[in-house]
């Protein structure tokens, strides 16, 4: 934490995640396996949590701020304001649960509809809990169907055995890397994030050139 | 985020490690040397019996107090009995006296909203609002008794100034306890410095004052009934402080029960995320049904507003707690409005939570003490400030938004202070107090309200009966809208009065409200009173059913599928101008509040835009700097340039000089040459001469032998100066040569 802050400028991009689907579908489970390699029983998240985790991919540093938010119905008025300025949306369901997957065409994308501001967003799919396979209700290829209906990326991976977990993310992320609004938008972010630093930047390049 | 994972279990082992164990006792005593004055001047009026309870619990609590080590099992031992024995019981008779004094806040908010439907439907149903007790007495129901006896009076000025009730029950709320009990300023500072674990479970119930709100059976007759939709908490269930020891089986059985009689108690509210550990902290702490109570009064009195399907309350309260923070940390709001973060994404989890699991445990505790003590939300509000008046500096070195809010999250679980942060919000925040947070809400509550229209307008197709129903809300909760407030409810009178084949119920509700007038003029007897409440409760709930039953008129109306005659027609109209008229308020709402968040985010780019035209001067001005230091470099090296070409013209200037003086010493020594060239020819021409005048000498002496002798002896004389001149030309000549 401490070691991230002090070795600020340390990443080339920037990017705003955000996990979304019904409660208890594993949202918070997978950013925790993503974010720190574990996985425990945890709490229902209130309104909305929020992680940073730093990776590399395709030879670029990038700092992902990862938004982990409320799945139960009501609490989505609050979490619609988190979507700004998102560049990628993990769109979560529990392959055990139909209603889960259901509920991310009836409720979920009309959500992303309504309050994403950049329609380049890159969309990913993830059915959840595949280590439960004997309780699976939901198949591989209606997954595969959906996401070819809503043009967005699909796997399928287990929190709890961390199956595919790193996967989902790297794949969302190389997307971002290939859509230049997106990537602008990252590293418009890091523009201002290293700011402060340009001025004796500029000043050492204009002393060394004369 | 750590704490979310720690389970109530090492309450004790963390006080020990924090050395609070101390602490702990230090509370402890003081609390019983408070409670034992209670006791001495409560025996008056009270006969020896409740004398000796107290002073056994008394004992009790001294037990306790030496058995601090396995505080924790004991209290937990206690429950699961109580689980098979009974779920509930009364607190002990020593907190009788704080209980009789937090009860009165109850009657008093409690009558409220039924006071404004039973104004609406016309029916003059007497509100208790004004208590005024002229007697500290300990004895509750007596005290009770009293209040009724006043009622009639009262209710005129509350029929009076119906303007505002709310406001009028805070001022009365603040004098009257002070005035007659006290000791509620020592309890207070006791309340601050934290309640002694022993006796928090009680106190809790005390402070909401579970005695007077509890209406025998209700808790079971909810879990009676039948063909519910339970299903939502289940998920929550095992996910419910995950581990602890405590909630096994038969506790994860008790939440149940708990959540399920809650959602079925308040169906408007329901279930809600949170709640879930609400009740998981409530059982821990108490019996199963005085949990419930207890659950009832923080969801329905202290939060009313904030877990309902729209969360209007909660959202209002985010928007006054950031202007709060930028009316006082404008540095620290400046910086997070530069990084792009808005306090409301890490706020709004620790108010929706009430900081279970965002701060450490003994921290959530304290501000619990507090907040259940206070009656109301100024506490939730004044330990956010103290946070962010402890975390602020820290929160200002951060450079980007995920830094900040991961920073801000991570140093709000660590508040390990619990004294330090409860001190800090009780002291350092008098000035936020329930007023200024109303006047505030009533400020921002439009806009959220508009917002939502927005919302359900977007998303739904049945737009206009969820604004009808939000509006319903918003009168509730807007007193200075009860001008708009009339029509509507003309409107649904009429509905109510017209409708009636088609509303079954209305002649239920009529009953109810017939029995209730006949129960409020003689309702002399406990029994009775209880009654009444319970048919009150009842009443809420039907009108609540009546509401949804109008609504789903209203929605047949406009689409014209039921055809009547005459009544049908009035009733189509008296709906549209129900309906027109939320339109207009909406609309006009909306548009306030649009400006509003036009404003707002007009602001919050041009600080942002301003900071980076800031940076851009400063970078410029650096660059002009460089520029102008390289100007002056150049300009010393054209100096240093032109020197040296001066220096060059110097030296070609000597050089110049050089080659005129090294020509003219050429020309001298030309001249010289030619001077002894010219000499040298004249040398010749002499020596010339000279040979010829000798030869002339010669062929003179030759001619004139005779004159030898004489000449003889004359011309050796006269031949030497000839040999010299002879000479001569030849000296010369070797000169020349060499």
């Amino acid at each position: 934490m401490d070691s991230s802050s002090s070795s600020q400028p340390d990443f080339d991009y920037l990017f705003k995640l955000l996990l979304i689907g019904d409660s208890a579908v594993g949202k918070s489970s997978l950013l925790l396996s993503f974010t720190s390699d574990t996985f425990e029983d945890l709490s229902p998240t209130i309104g909305v949590d929020f992680k940073v985790k730093m990776v590399t991919v395709g030879g670029k540093k990038l700092k992902l701020a990862i938004w982990d938010t409320a799945g139960q119905e009501r609490f989505r008025t609050l979490t619609s304001s988190y979507y700004r300025g998102a560049q990628g949306v993990i769109m979560v369901y529990d392959v055990t649960r139909r209603e889960t997957f259901t509920n991310l065409s009836d409720v979920w994308a009309k959500e992303l509809d309504l309050y994403l501001t950049n329609q380049d967003c890159i969309k990913m799919l993830v059915g959840n809990k595949v280590d439960k396979e004997s309780e699976r209700v939901v198949t591989k290829k209606e997954g595969i169907d959906f996401a070819r209906e809503y043009g967005c990326l699909f796997l399928e991976c287990s929190a709890k055995t961390r199956v595919n977990v790193e996967q989902c993310f790297e794949e969302l992320v190389l997307k971002i890397l290939d859509t230049p609004s997106l990537l602008a938008e990252g590293s418009k972010g890091v523009q201002r994030n290293i700011f402060k630093q340009k001025p004796p930047e500029s000043d050492a390049s204009t002393s060394g050139c004369c | 985020m750590k704490a979310k994972n720690l389970p109530l279990i090492t309450f004790e082992h963390k006080r020990d490690a924090y050395g609070f164990a101390e602490e702990e006792e230090e509370r402890s005593d003081k609390w019983k040397d408070f409670l034992e004055r209670q006791a001495e001047s409560a025996e008056l009026p009270i006969d020896g019996l409740s004398l000796e309870e107290d002073s056994s619990v008394v004992s009790g609590l001294e037990t306790v107090i030496s058995e601090q080590d396995d505080l924790e099992s004991k209290t937990e031992s206690k429950k699961s009995r109580n689980h098979k024995i009974q779920i509930w019981a009364q607190i002990r008779p020593s907190l009788a006296a704080i209980e009789s004094m937090m009860s009165l806040r109850i009657n008093k908010k409690r009558q409220n909203p039924k006071a404004e439907r039973d104004a609406r439907n016309g029916d003059h149903l007497a509100p208790i609002e004004e208590g005024k007790p002229t007697r500290g007495s300990v004895e509750e129901d007596s005290e009770e008794e009293f209040y009724d006896v006043e009622r009639s009076d009262l209710a005129q000025d509350a029929a009076s100034s119906d303007g505002s009730p709310r406001r009028v029950d805070h001022s009365s709320q603040l004098v009257s306890p002070e005035l007659f009990f006290p000791w509620k300023e020592e309890l207070e500072c006791l309340v601050r410095g934290g309640v002694p674990m022993a006796l928090r479970g009680e106190l809790w119930q005390a402070f909401v004052g579970v005695r007077a709100r509890r209406v025998e059976n209700y808790y079971q007759d909810l879990l009676a009934a039948k063909d519910h939709d339970d299903k939502k908490e289940l998920d929550d269930l095992p996910r419910t402080f995950p581990g602890h020891p405590a909630l096994d089986e038969d506790g994860r059985n008790a939440l149940r029960r708990l959540l399920t009689a809650y959602a079925r108690h308040n169906p408007s509210v329901g279930y809600c995320q949170a709640m879930n550990f609400f009740a998981g902290l409530l059982l821990l702490l108490m019996p199963e049904e005085n949990a419930f109570w207890t659950l009832m009064a923080i969801i329905d009195d202290y939060f009313d507003g904030y877990y309902s399907e729209e969360m209007i309350e909660s959202q209002v309260d985010q928007l006054v707690f950031e202007e709060l923070v930028r009316q006082r940390f404008p540095k620290l709001v400046n910086h997070l409005d530069y990084l792009g973060v808005q306090v409301a994404w890490v706020t709004g989890p620790w108010f929706l939570s009430i900081f279970v699991n965002m701060l450490p445990w003994e921290s959530v505790l304290r501000v619990w003490d507090v907040l259940l003590f206070d009656g109301n939300r100024v506490m939730l509000f004044r330990s956010a400030l103290a946070v962010m008046e402890l975390y602020g500096p820290a929160l200002v070195t951060t450079k980007d938004a995920g830094d900040a809010v991961t920073l801000l999250q991570s140093l709000a679980g660590s508040t390990f202070d619990s004294s330090q942060l409860v001190l800090t919000a009780c002291m350092g925040y008098q000035a936020v107090n329930e007023a200024k947070l109303q006047e505030l809400r009533n400020k921002h509550r439009p806009s959220v309200i508009a917002a939502m229209e927005e919302r359900s307008r977007g998303a739904r197709a049945w737009k206009d009966s969820q604004g009808l129903a939000s509006k319903l809300y918003s009168f509730k909760h807007d007193p200075q809208s009860i001008l708009v407030d009339t029509n509507p409810t003309e409107g649904l009178g009429d509905v109510h009065a017209n409708g009636e084949q088609h509303v079954s119920r209305t002649n239920n509700i009529d009953e109810f409200l017939n029995n209730m007038n006949g129960d409020g003029d003689a309702d002399s007897v406990p029994d009775l009173k209880e009654q009444v409440v319970w048919l009150k409760v009842e009443l809420c709930k039907l009108l609540e059913e009546k509401r949804s039953s109008i609504l789903r008129l209203q929605k047949i109306d406009l689409q014209g599928e039921v055809s009547d005659s005459v009544p049908m027609s009035k009733r189509q109209f008296s709906v549209r101008v129900v309906t027109l008229d939320c339109k207009e308020i909406i609309a006009e709402e909306l548009e306030t509040a649009l400006m509003e968040m036009v404003k707002q985010d007009n602001r919050r780019q041009l600080s942002a835009r301003v900071e980076q035209l800031e940076h851009e001067v400063a970078e410029l001005r650096q660059a002009l700097a460089d520029k102008q230091e390289q100007e002056h470099a150049m300009l010393q090296v054209l100096m240093r340039v032109e020197q040296e070409q001066k220096v060059t013209e110097d030296a070609r200037l000597f050089a110049e000089q050089d080659a005129a003086a090294q020509k003219y010493a050429a020309h001298v020594l030309q001249e010289k040459y030619e001077e002894a060239m010219s000499t040298l020819a004249q040398m010749e021409k002499r020596a010339v001469m000279a040979e010829t005048m000798l030869e002339a000498t010669l062929q003179y002496q030759s001619g004139q032998p005779p004159q030898g002798k004489t000449s003889n002896t004359e011309e050796p004389s006269d031949s030497k100066p000839n040999n010299d001149v002879v000479q001569a030309p030849s000296d010369l000549e070797k000169e020349m040569n060499d």
